[in-house]
């Protein structure tokens, strides 16, 4: 226990010819150190005056003002503000590696035009040179596209004559279900099957823009099942159309039809027409056909959904092909995680970027469910997410308040909320989900005020808030910090003209 | 209800002093009264052999009477220049380890006070394992805690009071602590060098990543610790052998045992005051971080090298040089100041945070708070005399303000004092180092800079330089027990 302790003969490569020239024995040290030339003694010791007082006034001279700075681990993402130190923060590290979070989730916040994209194109930067797959599940800018293209990466458009999301397929999962065992296999199908039903539902609330009612769920349930029996292959909306069209012996059942085609007809007729409008509609080209690109999850660089094709002022297309994209993404994740669990694929960790949640909440009452259902599933599994919307604002000035109270849920279960400038009004809410001291809210106050009038450069200055950002985990102080790019990002980001550019965006202001 | 808030302030400390007449204290005094009692016995017998007594005796009384700035007599300036001369004149201000020097075994110890230390390991009631710096020389045991301070940048002050009023109580909770006899808390600040940043970046990129992904990971690794730094903040609590005055001295093994009880109390205590996350240092850590501060030129390898071995017998210098006002030691350059004066008047409690933030000019900076509680008993009796020896002067000169206060002043202490707050001294030491003799004086007007807004008045530690130096350190070397003149002495000068 004792090893500082230094006896003759302890160490082994002991030169000591001084010490044996001088034919005495082991100079010891003595009060002050060695008493001899080059010894080092102390000559003179002197203590600075000391002073006294009571305890509850020495407090007063507190020396720990300066913060020690945060744990060297995860992706870097910039230099924290007050220190210049870098600061290496991302989801799914802290969740596993560090222990600082207790999900692999964040929210971010902050006004457009201050580089939210941007920090989050370094975080999927960085997690993709740790080998985490990223997935950018519904790019609507495109904000991802360029930079998973240059890394390699899968591009999947979606939208008017680009291509189709098959909400009826269930993708990786049923190839994955092929190779698994039984326990695993019936688990793995029941999940999709629950996601299908679930994104069938999503569609039809965007459509109506309102909740579905829980018969017609429980028919879509049964159709779908046997949907599942009957189908050869993968099957389209039509084919579900046709089997409520046809209303075979378990749908009417469910529908308490007792034999009665009329009353069947009854319980399904808003279903049945309803599933037609999508059919129809905007909708019907992006969902009721096959997939024309799936995801491949082989691909190192990652998959994009770019889903910009879609005009903005088609918002329930938009809102109804995220939560399409989401709900394929994560179908795929948990397919690999299943094959993972049983020891057939190696273990993957993976980094979802959902972005513009507000454009999905916004689409519709009971959307936050879908959403809240979708986002659930993986929570604890490998798979770190990143929600990414605007203000609290956007999730808190849902109609209905049940929603409201789920949508804030989504903030208040992120393992790390990262503030980007926020205005003023919006801080009471932040605040109810994350404290923030009021020297933060200033900060980010002042981050969201616009950039000062530049009139030698026909153009406004650089944002005061650009590529400033707060990271809150829990009542911890924030850690503020900026985003500095690298020569190898400037060049791929597209939108760096945003970083030069004006703060205003097109569809900035449709929020 | 937020516009009553009134930020506190503190204030209200004091120089001890030795009741005397004048600037003399008790042993001045009573040398004085002797001298000039034989000065009227002489008188009795010769005119002319009383005023030679009495010019002897003025001149006796001259050091005693003489001050500086820093209120130092000249008494204690001739002492330090006498010892300094001394030492130097037998080559004590050079210091060279390793094989060819002096010191056994060939290796690298510490020089000075702290040669003949030691670390011991142990482990603590919840099986941490935590290193004890053993002083022989004093029977002092530190253990040394690591703190993870979240910083008062982004805090309400609110919290910030809370913290600060915690770490009082800690303060006042180290008085009830059998056997200490100090504490310190060092604020360290070093340039980051980026090692831990590439280990990390390094460890964690996958080969297969792709080659995008990789050349960004890698340009963040050269370009973001540019001109960063790290702040360490670092807390020693020291024990002596005996429990108490008169008690049964412990040796090693039950000091060992008897602290690593104590560790977690000290820590749940700690993490209310704004330290933040506090652990014992091991062993190897703590003797890294000697070897970082008497050689800042081994940071790099040391930091590369995260989990080498490092023994407590090669922490020291290789060489080291202490001069009459700096001290050169392996790389760096160092110059130690000590606190003179505390902040006049009343502070704020951010008053310390610029002095202890990192500064570009200096490339560490090492600010240690040096404290020394007053048990419970003596901590009533001290502030009772206070308000005995203030009143006693308001008597005898009635006309000054100045006493008048001190004696507000001093009733507020006994009052807090009756309230239950603890009674402590304390201290500042500062230590630069830079890497060159040319950016002493650089350092040397940052501190003078820096110590301003902290209110604090500063003089350099001349001609101890090398013990200051150690004393700043978070070793828990407690200055006053390694001076050879007695404090009952020292305390009525």
């Amino acid at each position: 226990m004792s090893r500082g302790k230094t006896k003759p003969g302890k160490d082994a490569e002991k030169p000591g010819k001084d010490t044996k020239k001088s034919g005495k024995a082991e100079p010891k040290p003595g009060f002050r150190g060695f008493s001899r030339r080059g010894g080092g003694r102390a000559s003179y010791v002197e203590m600075p005056s000391e002073w006294r007082g009571t305890t509850v006034q020495v407090c007063g001279m507190w020396p720990f003002g300066a913060g020690s700075g945060t744990p060297m681990i995860g992706v870097p993402l910039g230099r924290e503000l007050t220190t210049g130190a870098a600061l290496c923060c991302d989801p799914i590290s802290w969740f596993q590696r560090a222990n600082l979070i207790h999900n692999p989730s964040a929210l971010v916040l902050g006004k457009p035009g201050l580089g939210k994209s941007t920090m989050i194109r370094r975080m999927l930067l960085g997690l993709v040179g740790q080998g985490v797959f990223p997935m950018v599940l519904g790019d609507l800018k495109p904000d991802y596209v360029d930079l998973i293209r240059a890394m390699g990466g899968q591009i999947i458009k979606l939208g008017r004559g680009l291509g189709a999301l098959n909400v009826l397929d269930p993708g990786a999962t049923a190839a994955a279900a092929a190779m698994l065992p039984e326990q695993a296999r019936v688990k793995l199908v029941a999940d999709a099957h629950g996601r299908r039903l679930n994104m069938v539902a999503a569609l039809l609330t965007v459509l109506r823009g309102g909740p579905i009612a829980d018969t017609e769920r429980t028919v879509l349930n049964a159709a779908l099942r046997v949907l599942d029996e009957r189908h050869p292959g993968v099957p389209v909306l039509p084919d579900l159309i046709r089997v409520i069209d046809e209303g075979p012996e378990r749908l009417r059942s469910v529908t308490l039809a007792r034999g009665d085609d009329a009353r069947y007809r009854a319980a399904v007729d808003p279903l049945h027409a309803s599933l037609l409008g999508v059919l129809d509609g905007p909708m019907g080209e992006a969902f009721s056909r096959h997939t024309t690109t799936a995801i491949d999850l082989n691909n190192p660089g990652g998959v994009c959904i770019d889903i910009s094709g879609i005009d903005d002022a088609d918002a329930e297309l938009q809102a109804a092909v995220l939560l399409a994209c989401w709900s394929d993404g994560f179908g795929a994740v948990e397919a690999a995680h299943a094959l993972a669990d049983e020891g057939l694929a190696p273990r993957r960790h993976f980094f979802v970027v959902l972005d513009e949640l507000w454009r999905v909440l916004r689409s519709g009452r009971g959307l936050v469910d879908r959403v809240d259902a979708l986002t659930r599933l993986n929570r604890q599994r490998g798979a770190g997410q990143v929600m990414i919307t605007h203000t609290m604002a956007d999730l808190l000035s849902l109609a209905d308040q049940a929603d409201r109270m789920k949508a804030r849920g989504f903030a208040e279960r992120a393992g790390m909320v990262i503030c980007g400038g926020l205005p003023q009004a919006e801080m009471p809410m932040v605040n109810e989900v994350v404290r923030m001291s009021s020297v933060e809210e200033r900060m980010i106050v002042d981050w969201s005020t616009p950039p000062s009038w530049n009139p030698d450069m026909n153009r406004d200055s650089e944002p005061p808030g650009r590529g400033r950002f707060l990271v809150k985990v829990g009542g911890r102080p924030g850690i503020p910090f900026k985003v500095e790019l690298t020569s190898v990002e400037m060049e791929v980001n597209d939108t760096n003209k945003r970083w030069t550019n004006s703060t205003t965006m097109p569809g900035a202001h449709a929020v | 209800m937020a516009s009553e808030y009134h930020e506190p302030t503190y204030g209200n400390w004091r120089k001890p002093v030795s009741p005397g007449i004048g600037r003399l204290g008790l042993a001045g005094t009573l040398i004085l009264m002797v001298g000039l009692i034989v000065v009227t016995m002489m008188a009795m017998v010769s005119t002319l052999a009383a005023l030679i007594s009495a010019v002897l005796l003025g001149l006796a009384m001259l050091p005693l009477v003489i001050q500086d700035q820093h209120g130092r007599t000249a008494l204690q300036s001739a002492t330090a220049r006498l010892n300094w001369w001394w030492g130097r004149s037998q080559g004590w201000h050079l210091y060279r380890s390793g094989p060819l020097s002096v010191i056994p075994f060939g290796s690298c110890r510490l020089p000075g006070l702290l040669a003949a230390s030691r670390l011991v390991e142990g482990r603590d009631s919840y099986g941490r394992p935590f290193a004890l710096v053993v002083i022989p020389s004093t029977r002092h045991y530190t253990v040394v805690f690591e703190c993870n301070a979240d910083g008062a940048a982004l805090v309400d002050q609110r919290q910030v009071d809370a913290w600060v009023s915690h770490w009082g109580h800690w303060l006042a909770s180290l008085g009830y602590e059998p056997g200490l006899v100090g504490a310190s808390v060092t604020i360290e600040t070093a340039p980051d060098l980026g090692h831990r940043l590439r280990e990390e970046i390094h460890s964690h990129t996958d080969p297969n990543a792709p080659a995008l992904a990789r050349a960004a990971l890698e340009e963040i690794v050269w370009n973001y610790p540019v001109g960063s730094a790290r702040v360490s903040t670092r807390i020693a609590v020291t024990y002596g052998a005996l429990p108490h005055a008169g008690g049964k001295r412990r040796d090693q093994d039950a000091m060992v045992r008897e602290i690593g009880m104590r560790i977690p109390g000290l820590i749940s205590g700690l993490e209310m005051t704004g330290a933040g996350a506090a652990r014992p240092m091991t062993a190897a850590q703590l003797a890294r971080a000697v070897r970082l501060a008497y050689d800042p030129g081994a940071q790099s390898n040391l930091d590369a090298a995260e989990n080498a071995e490092a023994p407590w017998e090669d922490a020291g210098p290789a060489a080291a040089q202490e001069a009459w006002d700096h001290y050169v030691h392996d790389s760096g350059h160092s110059i130690t100041w000590g606190m003179t004066e505390a902040p006049r008047g009343e502070v704020l409690s951010n008053v310390m945070t610029g002095l202890v933030a990192p500064h570009h000019d200096i490339a560490r900076k090492r600010v240690t708070f040096l404290y020394r509680p007053h048990d419970p008993a003596s901590a009533a009796r001290i502030v009772e005399r206070d308000r005995k020896d203030t009143r006693f002067r308001l008597d005898g000169n009635t006309s000054a303000a100045r006493n008048e206060i001190d004696v507000m002043k001093s009733d507020q202490s006994a009052i807090e004092e009756a309230r239950g707050a603890g009674v402590t001294r304390f201290t500042v030491l500062v230590t630069a180092t830079v890497r060159s003799a040319e950016e002493l004086s650089v350092a040397a007007a940052a501190v003078d800079t820096l110590s301003a807004p902290a209110r604090l008045r500063l003089r350099r530690m001349y001609g101890a330089q090398s013990s200051a130096f150690a004393a700043a350190l978070p070793l828990g070397v407690v200055l006053p027990d390694h001076l050879q003149v007695p404090a009952l002495v020292r305390e009525s000068m």
